[in-house]
């Protein structure tokens, strides 16, 4: 079994999470680094995400999906890290498994790997999940009405029109009103066809404000907020589908339904960390992100086996999940080289000592979930409903007077952007984090 | 920067219009850059000038929301075909904005162009499509198909 090749850190996912999450290692001085790839071309889903606006943070200027995945890349091939770094592409994991440690500091992993013609074992002191996430389907929101051919995600149609020249449909509408659906509903209008109506249950739209405005806005795109799907008509290609507006209490207004024919239906209705092998290997997950739990240091509930980007938690913006990426990297990084970690840091007998970060009112998840040590920890956090004028506290967990240690404050939140905030944790407390309108 | 209180949900509200006898008064969601600043700008009715802009956290903005009014300008990303090529397809973009009123003028010519594989990142693919000045170029490197 030690005879396989053994890596420091091996990343699964060669997307913005997995280039950035190399460079990280590379820069915190793994030895060896392997990344793992499905497709054959390094840059996940940025390659055809053709549309301009990524990198404004990272690089100060807008790129293109592509564009923004080449620079990424240029970093690995920087030649103090480019002899480290492994990348096998036309490679899927097919199994993750946690080798049980013989002593400490000989903990790792075995990865079964499979690509055309070979299936093989790499082994890995450290893994670093970077598998994205995939969009929920009209299953996954019980869309009432027919089957028929013509209903896409938006991914799924953005990959056909911008990679593969498949034109999907004349007249679209698109259920769900996130980015991904945003940005399509211009891109078909751009390509010819015709954008009926962008839909969304919730009474705010689910992408970012600058996309409305750009994608929809600039076409005259009707925009229906607090509208329902009552069914979808057609037998063989879809014919219409039948909208409602929602009441008050969320319930469909039948008599205001209104018929829209079309004959395709795009869903942008969010989407779900690619979760599976972070649940194989026994990471516990949390409910509401769909990603695993993890620590300040992006390290999941399984030892050595860290989380970043969209597979952690579903980001609003690329640059984003490189810069939490690239700390993953370091962490895994870390963990290899020198590996009395935390939990091994302490004498035999001794506890290790985990708090939590408690999720308060008005937000909808926290990360990280817990801490381990003092240090600069990235909280990072989406709230439930948007809000003008909003407040975010860190305070201790117990009640009392001073339980606040920082606040920050935001004139515009939505449910579409993710917060983002470093905290200077000096004291080992649980914490609470919670948001209030002012 | 006081507002009156009968013109704040202008600021809460993106994209609302309110008609005043002197001049009209906006809010404009801001596309520099994600923080989506929700803009106020006055424009006065009879010479149609920016009289005043509001909330804008930088100065980009500012500088937005003026072109935005008087000459609105954007980036066109598109895609082309690729003849010979290992994939169908490179991306495109306009190497600067252009006047919004050109993109479908833009997308025309990008939707009769193709081009020859190999293709690299930035190489340009159309001088001036349409007539409208600016250059098209290419964002993904697509390489040349193997003859088996």
């Amino acid at each position: 079994m030690n005879n396989e090749p053994k890596f420091d850190v091996a990343i699964i996912g060669a997307g913005p999470a997995g280039l950035a999450a190399a460079a990280g290692a590379a820069k915190a001085s793994a030895g060896s680094i392997v990344i793992i790839e499905r497709n054959y071309r390094p840059g996940g889903i940025l390659n055809q995400c053709i549309h301009d606006g990524f990198g404004l943070h990272r690089y100060n200027e807008s790129l293109t999906g592509p564009e923004y995945a080449a620079r990424e890349y240029d970093i690995l091939q920087n030649k103090e890290i480019a002899n480290k770094i492994t990348l096998l592409s036309g490679t899927f994991v097919q199994d993750l498994v946690a080798e049980v440690a013989e002593a400490p500091g000989n903990q790792g992993f075995s990865l079964t790997v499979m690509s055309s013609g070979s299936i093989k074992v790499i082994r890995a002191a450290s893994v670093v999940l970077a598998m994205g996430c995939r969009e929920r389907t009209a299953g996954a929101i019980s869309l009432p009405g027919t089957r028929p051919a013509g209903i896409f995600t938006a991914g799924t149609v953005q990959r056909l029109m911008n990679m593969q020249n498949i034109s999907v449909g004349k007249r679209a509408v698109i259920i769900g009103s996130g980015d991904i659906g945003l940005i399509m509903a211009r891109r078909l209008t751009l390509e010819g066809a015709e954008v009926a109506a962008v839909t969304d249950i919730q009474p705010y739209p689910g992408g970012l404000d600058r996309n409305v405005r750009q994608c929809l806005h600039d076409f005259n795109i009707p925009l229906l907020l607090s509208t329902g799907i009552v069914k979808v008509h057609g037998k063989k290609r879809v014919e219409g589908v039948t909208a409602a507006p929602l009441d008050t209490h969320g319930k469909l207004r039948l008599l205001s339904s209104t018929y829209i024919p079309c004959d395709t239906i795009m869903l942008s209705v969010g989407l779900i960390p690619e979760h599976e092998l972070a649940r194989s290997v026994g990471a516990l997950l949390d409910t509401s992100t769909q990603g695993p739990i993890v620590d300040q240091h992006l390290m999941t509930t399984v030892p050595g086996l860290f989380a970043c980007g969209n597979v952690l938690q579903v980001h609003d913006l690329v640059d984003f999940v490189s810069k939490e990426a690239e700390y993953a990297g370091s962490c895994a990084a870390k963990t290899a080289i020198a590996p009395p970690r935390p939990t091994h840091r302490l004498s035999a007998g001794e506890a290790q000592v985990i708090l939590p970060i408690k999720v308060g009112s008005n937000l909808r998840y926290v990360l990280p979930h817990t801490i381990l040590e003092p240090g600069r920890i990235t909280l990072s956090m989406r709230v439930t409903a948007p809000e003008v004028n909003f407040r975010v506290h860190v305070a201790r967990l117990e009640k009392g007077a001073d339980r606040i240690l920082l606040t920050k404050t935001f004139s515009r939140v939505s449910p579409s952007e993710m917060l983002r905030f470093t905290f200077n944790c000096d004291k080992m407390e649980p914490l609470e984090v919670y948001g209030e309108s002012f | 920067m006081n507002l009156s209180d009968q013109d704040k949900h202008i600021i809460e509200e993106p994209n609302c219009i309110v008609e005043k006898p002197t001049c009209v008064v906006k809010s404009l969601t801001c596309i520099v850059c994600p923080k989506s600043c929700v803009l106020r700008v006055e424009k006065n009715k009879t010479t149609r000038t920016i009289t005043a802009i509001q909330n804008a956290k930088c100065q980009r903005g500012t500088v937005w929301v003026t072109q935005e009014l008087l000459h609105p300008v954007r980036s066109v990303c598109s895609s082309v075909l690729v003849e010979n090529g290992t994939e169908p397809l490179t991306g495109v973009r306009t190497n600067q904005p252009i006047p919004r009123d050109d993109v479908f003028t833009v997308m025309e010519a990008i939707k009769s162009c193709r081009v020859y594989a190999p293709v690299a990142m930035g190489d340009t693919v159309i001088e001036n499509p349409g007539g409208v000045p600016c250059k098209v170029i290419a964002t993904r490197a697509v390489g040349r198909k193997e003859r088996k």
